[in-house]
């Protein structure tokens, strides 16, 4: 087996399918990365960063004992990155815990000596640099990944699974499209400050945006006019200030799509805006602008969506 | 069952000035995440007869919280003694907060909860470093709780919406998010609650502190995209600026109605193969 | 049910006030506010006279939470394009025992409230008082909106502001009273401590506090500008009737105040960080309530012992100074089971009632169109007149321009002269 590199990525793979932020994770570590879980070799072909990748196949993906059983791997690892989706979370502490580690959670950069922690609700970047041996998770969503590359073949690495208590994986449930994190949506319906009439009830109205989001396939965000007002939660906002993602197709309804707002769009191969403005820069940036009453719109696709 | 529930009464709602990045003024205070990790502990114990032991690790301003948990109902408070303030350093913290508590618990409890993430670091680290301290199992990011006998069911969020039912054993550490409400406390409650004794353990250990060497305002980070090819530096301006990129033109229709809007959209759809309901 | 002596509802100034002075007299007392802390819903422009804290604590200024100590104080009158201002400072409000402070209302009732849990009141937080109890036709307690939140106690005293729900409860005060009430608008701008020094001409910790009279496009009311550390404070207060009348919007009236020139430059590339508004009691002692009920003592803004007459906007240090008053009142009457008639006499022997009965003529003169309107216009073009030089024709005689002035604008000299005396009896 060779030597596992100074920087490595930890990936938690379920099933043969990469979390959210795998990919950059890997192109941050500058390619090394170790897969953990179940289906790795299926999910080593799926990277588009890695230029060299080793697995570890472990049926229990349980961060106990998964941190029990990677630890004695990473003797020779300075630095640890993880992505901070749902499983990398919990794994990385462990991780650290386990081998006495600091752990830097909540990156936004990962250098070689230091990392940018994003902290009080985003609007503080903390540079801390790196003592010892650490564990970092980065941000999925925050750096994007370049010219992908073909996979290489990866090394398999023989491992003595660890028993550690860990709670008991009753039953994975599919997800419901609205509740998709927003970074991870590959189709994102936006509404703005146009989708609701004054003195009309936002609320309402994003909710009813939510359930048509969920008809087509997608899930629902908004602009910061939305949110700062209520009618949305904050972790629906798109943008520079909000969260940034990165769907395949964007519908903006009422959107006049304000540079902060689509500085955190990524880059959609498929824009559609309903707008009554013909020249808002939203519309100028879309493939197919519809001119029309958004809230009206609205309503319209509500009732096709109750009688399909 | 013995419940644990720890409230950070962290900082909220820092004020960052957006050119220097310093550190205005903020508050503390429970988030959302924790009064619903204190109304789930709450509502565990009168169904099993079990007993909620509210801790906390900070400074005395932080016993505020044990005794709005008091006058909820919980049973004991213990506050370890742990200045944690306003500061790029404290900030930065990952849970090392979490061997405070562990002293808070001299014997393990059956269930520890947590909040998802605190206010101020905001990484939810805290809970995963409990349970390796514990030895305990742990569900983190729960969105919802049940009874299944006398063990503890975990709905947790994982990838893309997907939701992973955990059953817990003991000792384990449980993580919520917000969305549970803490119930009222009776007057009476509230004024016993002011007399209350609170535990206080000193804590002496030196904090795990950060090598902080900057704390700025947060910028987004330039996201990487391919580099450009073409040959000349000229081209590679055009390819980056993406004038070069053959793209369909923009169709802009309307003004249309409602309904023919509808259509539109939905045919528009159709063709580039995004049906409804995948 | 809680049984105590005295249970005081609302943590404003008036409220801690009457709490302290209950418990510093041995008394069980406990103190309720709405907000989840003291000082948390509350708004006001920004300055607090001190004087009446050296009641509360000898050398209250080495730990009061202060922002800056008032060492200017500027009285400015405003047409659209004029402005005449009377500027005052002096370092003698710039050291101990010092005069005013700006301080944020968050803070300074904090403080105030803690002084009070420190002398033995209970403090209750979010936590709504939403009715009376009553037996014979006496207040016995209260109600809250926690399950179980009756209260007991053998004094109530409301201090829960303006148009004080408790005192309506009580029947003390009408349900509505547009009339002697004006509303305050306020934004809290944020700047650079530096260019509020600048702009200013400060140094240090010390202060400014501007009031303009004729900013408010004709509604009566005035207008404030005063400076904290690195935020500064602007505000309008505007009749009720008269904005009402006007159909404009008080965020508008607010608006033209800050683009007016002379105001303009002080806030050029401040940043907005709040906006609020609230009510005022104005109408100054002939509107007051009747102070008391059995059972009940009514106190601070609740009373309207607000004292707002145009260059005076005195609301916290009156509502201390009664809330002190109210609660030596409550106490000695639960000490020796007498009644609570001591309360108006003892407002009247310091400054609170004292003040307000001298002054009871001041918000009549103060939002009279006259002192509104005509003679910031008179007042500024006389200036103009005096300071702009006429070559080749000779300089006026300054008696002449005024009569000329004053004849342009419509003022008769002999009611001027009259106001002037009524101004000197009430403000000399
Ligand atoms: C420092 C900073 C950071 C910011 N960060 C973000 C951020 O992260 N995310 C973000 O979104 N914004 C952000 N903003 C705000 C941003 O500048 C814009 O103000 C905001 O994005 C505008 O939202 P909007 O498009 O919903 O509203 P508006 O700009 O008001 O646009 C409404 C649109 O709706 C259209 N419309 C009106 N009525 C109808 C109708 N009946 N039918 C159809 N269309 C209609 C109008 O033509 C218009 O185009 C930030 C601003 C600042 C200063
Ligand atoms: C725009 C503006 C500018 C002003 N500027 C100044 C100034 O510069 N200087 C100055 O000295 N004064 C100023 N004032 C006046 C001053 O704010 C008031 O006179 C003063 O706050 C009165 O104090 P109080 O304790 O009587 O009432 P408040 O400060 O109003 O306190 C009442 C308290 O009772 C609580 N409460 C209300 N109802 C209930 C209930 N049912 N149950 C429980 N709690 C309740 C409230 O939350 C509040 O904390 C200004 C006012 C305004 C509106
Ligand atoms: N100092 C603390 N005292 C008590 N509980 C804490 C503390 N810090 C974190 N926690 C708990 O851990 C959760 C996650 O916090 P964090 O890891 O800081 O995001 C919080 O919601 C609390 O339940």
């Amino acid at each position: 087996m060779n030597a596992l590199p100074e920087v490595l990525a930890v990936v938690v793979v379920r099933d043969g399918a990469l979390p959210g932020g795998a990919d950059e994770t890997v192109a941050e570590t500058g390619g090394a990365v170790l897969l953990a879980g179940t289906g790795t070799a299926r999910a080593a072909k799926e990277l588009r960063t890695a230029r060299s990748t080793w697995t570890v196949e472990s049926a229990q993906v349980g961060p106990g004992s998964l941190a029990a059983t990677l630890g004695p791997l990473l003797d020779g690892v300075r630095i640890v990155l993880l992505p901070a989706s749902p499983d990398g979370r919990d794994l990385a502490p462990r991780l650290a815990f386990g081998t006495g580690r600091t752990l830097h959670a909540g990156a936004i950069r990962c250098g070689t000596d230091t990392a940018d922690l994003s902290r009080a609700d985003d609007s503080l970047e903390i540079r801390v640099r790196f003592t010892g041996p650490v564990v970092v998770t980065l941000t999925p969503g925050v750096r994007g990944i370049g010219r992908p590359i073909e996979p290489p073949e990866p090394v398999t690495v023989d491992v003595t699974p660890a028993e550690v208590l860990d709670a008991e994986p009753v039953e994975v449930r599919a997800p419901e499209p609205e509740t998709v994190e927003l970074t991870e949506a590959d189709r994102i319906l936006g509404g703005g400050a146009g989708l609701v009439r004054r003195g009309e009830d936002g609320t309402a109205v994003m909710r009813t945006l939510t359930e048509v989001a969920a008809w087509l396939g997608a899930s629902a965000g908004a602009t910061r006019v939305v949110t700062d007002a209520g009618w949305a939660g904050h972790d629906r906002q798109i943008g520079t200030t909000g969260v940034v993602v990165d769907p395949k197709l964007y519908i903006a309804l009422g959107i006049s799509g304000a540079a902060q707002h689509t500085g955190g769009l990524g880059r959609p191969e498929h824009v559609v805006s309903i707008n009554t403005d013909p020249s808002c820069p939203m519309t100028a940036m879309a493939d197919l602008g519809i001119i029309a009453d958004a809230p009206e719109v609205l309503r319209e696709l509500d009732r096709r969506r109750r009688d399909a | 069952m013995r419940i644990a529930v720890a409230l950070s009464r962290s900082w909220q709602r820092v004020e960052v000035d957006p050119l220097t990045g310093a550190l205005g003024s903020g508050h503390r205070g429970e988030s959302a995440a924790e009064h619903a990790a204190l109304e789930h502990a709450l509502r565990l114990a009168e169904l099993t007869g079990g007993q909620v032991h509210a801790i906390t690790a900070g400074p005395a301003e932080a016993e505020e919280g044990l005794r709005e948990a008091l006058a909820a109902g919980a049973d004991r408070a213990t506050r370890v003694d742990l200045d944690t303030p306003l500061d790029p350093n404290s900030l930065a913290h990952n849970g090392a907060t979490a061997a405070a508590l562990v002293a808070a618990l001299p014997e393990t409890p059956d269930l520890v909860l947590c909040g998802d993430r605190s206010t101020d670091g905001g990484t939810g680290a805290t809970p995963a470093l409990l349970a390796a301290h514990l030895g305990a199992a742990q569900a983190l990011g729960a969105v919802d709780l049940e009874l299944d006998g006398d063990r503890l069911l975990a709905h947790r969020r994982l990838d893309r919406g997907a939701r992973e039912i955990l059953r817990l054993p003991s000792p384990a550490v449980v993580s919520v998010e917000g969305g549970l409400r803490l119930r009222r406390a009776a007057l009476p409650a509230v004024l016993a609650a002011q007399d209350a004794e609170i535990e206080l353990l000193p804590w002496t250990a030196a904090p795990a502190r950060a090598d902080v060497v900057s704390a700025r305002p947060r910028r987004p980070r330039a996201r990487e995209h391919p580099a450009p090819s073409g040959d000349s530096a000229h081209h590679r301006v055009l390819e980056l600026t993406g004038a070069l990129v053959e793209r369909t033109p923009p169709t802009v229709v309307g003004p249309l109605s409602a309904a023919e809007a509808a259509d539109e959209l939905l045919a528009y759809l159709r063709r580039r193969g995004y049906g409804v309901r995948p | 049910m809680p049984e105590v002596d005295a249970v005081v509802v609302g943590a404003g100034p008036a409220g801690s006030a009457a709490a302290l002075e209950l418990a510093r007299a041995g008394r069980s007392v406990i103190l309720l506010e709405r907000g989840p802390f003291p000082g948390s819903k509350n708004v006001y422009g920004g300055v607090v006279y001190g004087r009446v804290l050296d009641e509360v604590l000898p050398e209250w200024w080495r730990e009061v939470p202060v922002q800056r100590w008032v060492t200017r104080r500027s009285t400015m009158m405003l047409t659209g394009h004029q402005a005449l201002t009377v500027d005052f400072r002096t370092e003698d409000w710039g050291s101990a025992p010092y005069n005013g402070m700006t301080t944020f209302r968050a803070d300074f009732d904090s403080w105030l409230a803690g002084k009070a849990v420190d002398a033995g009141a209970r403090l209750v937080t979010s936590t709504v008082a939403t009715d009376v109890i009553r037996e014979d036709g006496r207040i016995v307690g209260v109600r809250t909106d926690r399950p179980d939140g009756d209260i007991r106690a053998r004094v109530v005293i409301a201090a829960d502001g303006v148009n004080s729900f408790l005192a309506k409860q009580a029947g003390l005060l009408p349900r509505t009273d547009p009339e002697h009430q004006t509303l305050g608008v306020k934004e809290t701008l944020a700047l650079p401590r530096k260019s509020i020094e600048e702009r200013f001409a400060l140094t240090g910790d010390h202060g400014a506090d501007f009031e303009i009279l004729g900013c408010t496009g004709g509604i009566p009311g005035g207008g404030f500008l005063y400076t904290n550390r690195d935020t500064v404070s602007v505000g309008v207060v505007l009749s009720l009737t008269g904005l009402a009348a006007s159909g404009r919007r008080p965020e508008e009236v607010l608006a033209d105040l800050k683009a007016h020139p002379a105001i303009a430059p002080y806030l050029r590339g401040a940043e907005l960080k709040e906006y609020s508004a609230h009510l005022i009691p104005e109408g100054g002692y002939r509107s007051m309530p009747p102070l008391s009920a059995p059972g009940m003592l009514v106190t601070g803004d609740a009373a309207a012992m607000c004292l707002a007459a145009g260059i005076w906007l005195e609301g916290v240090n009156f509502a201390i100074g009664s809330g002190l008053a109210a609660g030596r009142t409550a106490a000695e009457s639960v000490e020796n089971g007498g009644g609570l008639d001591g309360y108006r006499e003892r407002l009247k022997g310091n400054f609170v009632l004292a003040d307000h009965e001298r002054l009871q003529r001041a918000p009549g003169l103060v939002l009279s169109d006259r002192v509104q309107q005509q003679y910031p216009k008179l007042l500024c073009d006389f200036a103009q007149g005096v300071f702009t030089v006429s070559n080749p024709t000779p300089k006026p005689g300054l008696g002449a321009l005024f009569r000329s002035t004053a004849a342009r604008h419509g003022v008769r000299l002999r009611k001027l002269a009259a106001d002037a005396w009524t101004g000197l009896r009430t403000f000399g």
